[in-house]
């Protein structure tokens, strides 16, 4: 019989092999990282570092993900989505042991959550790193 | 992406299908159309064998015998396509079972196999991709999967197939506990625990969070666990689209 020939193959892997060329290895890591996060299978931090991905990959992968979903977006919107984005990708910053990083996360928490209930963000809210005061310019 | 498509299939259809070569077993004629109209509605069984026949058929250098299986009872239908090969180097096997359960229509795909020098030749997205507009047609449900031994277990994981079986994914896991150090298997069981924390009898344990990494490859690679595919999941659907059609 032919299933006795072919037992244990089922549907043949070099099938899988050619639906999968094309698609670069550090897609499924981030589709992978993106994934475990939003279903709370591991913190951001576990999962770059599991999956070998910086913040930077992970970011530019939101960022392109975003304008595939949303690419009619205004200004504003993309300003705020990205500002959203970063906070996201940078997470793993808030348990740095550089007091200045955890408090630029911290000023970067602030300006998304004002963004994102549309509330002006006080002038001076935000400290760098070297806790010198940031300018925020509003348009008047 | 995929927009359904109506189909009424008609007496002519099979007749052109006989034509093709297939024998219909199970049931007449005319008794198969109107079983195929109600059990797979929208279903171009006809389109689909052609798409075989343009792509897969020049492949072979054996004859090739095609059957459709139709059982009234269970409510299946089945394409049984294939050479009269020697082994898995000049195989050319397409076999898919269509099942209807109280309305939710199940896709099997059992077996898939083409001849060596043809792999990876672009011939198969074509097949797969007018495979899931009949399916996108006929409203199914899942696609089933096998992932077998070789590189299937480790290729289908990325796929984005879930696995159906804890107890495959318990065979797995045991053998990531010996070959990982301590910090990649907890991560690994961390994926599995919150899974099955949340889903008991979970069918669809997101396997490619695993063949994602670059330490499972390895065990991945001998694993044999069955899949599933969600077709009423948008995203899931978005994904299986993007490999086919790219």
């Amino acid at each position: 019989m032919y299933q006795d020939k072919l037992k244990g193959i089922g549907e043949h892997h070099s099938v899988a092999e050619e639906l999968l060329s094309g698609i670069p290895e550090l897609a499924f890591k981030l589709e992978a990282v993106d994934d475990v996060v939003r279903e709370g299978y591991a913190s951001l931090e576990d999962a770059l570092e599991n999956y070998g991905i910086n913040e930077l990959q992970y970011l530019t992968y939101l960022l392109v993900r975003q304008l595939k979903n949303n690419k009619e977006a205004d200004t504003e919107s993309q300003f705020s989505d990205a500002i959203e984005m970063i906070k996201t990708a940078f997470a793993p910053i808030q348990h740095s042991t550089k007091v200045s990083l955890r408090k630029a996360y911290t000023g970067l928490s602030n300006i998304s959550m004002a963004l994102s209930i549309n509330k002006p963000i006080k002038k001076g809210a935000f400290k760098n790193s070297s806790s010198k005061k940031v300018k925020i310019i509003t348009e008047k | 992406m995929v927009t359904p498509e109506a189909h009424i299939i008609t007496l002519a259809d099979l007749k052109n299908i006989k034509k093709l070569g297939y024998s219909i077993q199970g049931a007449s004629s005319i008794n198969a159309t109107n079983y195929l109209k109600v059990t797979f509605p929208d279903f171009n069984l006809l389109k689909l064998l052609l798409t075989l026949e343009n792509h897969l058929t020049p492949t072979s250098q054996t004859d090739i015998t095609r059957q459709i299986n139709i059982d009234t009872i269970r409510k299946a239908l089945v394409i049984d396509y294939r050479n009269n090969f020697s082994g898995v180097e000049d195989a050319l096997v397409f076999i898919r079972k269509f099942e209807n359960k109280e309305g939710s229509i199940t896709v099997f795909h059992e077996y898939c196999i083409i001849p060596a020098p043809f792999r990876n030749s672009g011939i198969i997205k074509k097949v797969f991709l007018e495979s899931l507009k009949q399916y996108i047609n006929m409203k199914a449900d899942f696609i089933y999967v096998h992932a077998g031994l070789g590189l299937g277990g480790y290729v289908w994981a990325k796929y984005g197939f879930g696995a159906r079986n804890k107890s495959e994914m318990e065979v797995i896991l045991k053998i990531a506990e010996i070959q990982l150090t301590r910090r990649q298997y907890s991560f690994v069981k961390n994926i599995f625990d919150v899974y099955y924390s949340r889903h008991e009898a979970g069918e669809a344990f997101p396997i490619f969070n695993w063949a994602a990494l670059d330490y499972m490859k390895p065990i991945l690679l001998g694993s044999d666990w069955h899949g599933i595919l969600n077709l009423k999941d948008p995203e899931q659907v978005s994904k299986y689209y993007r490999y086919v059609s790219g």
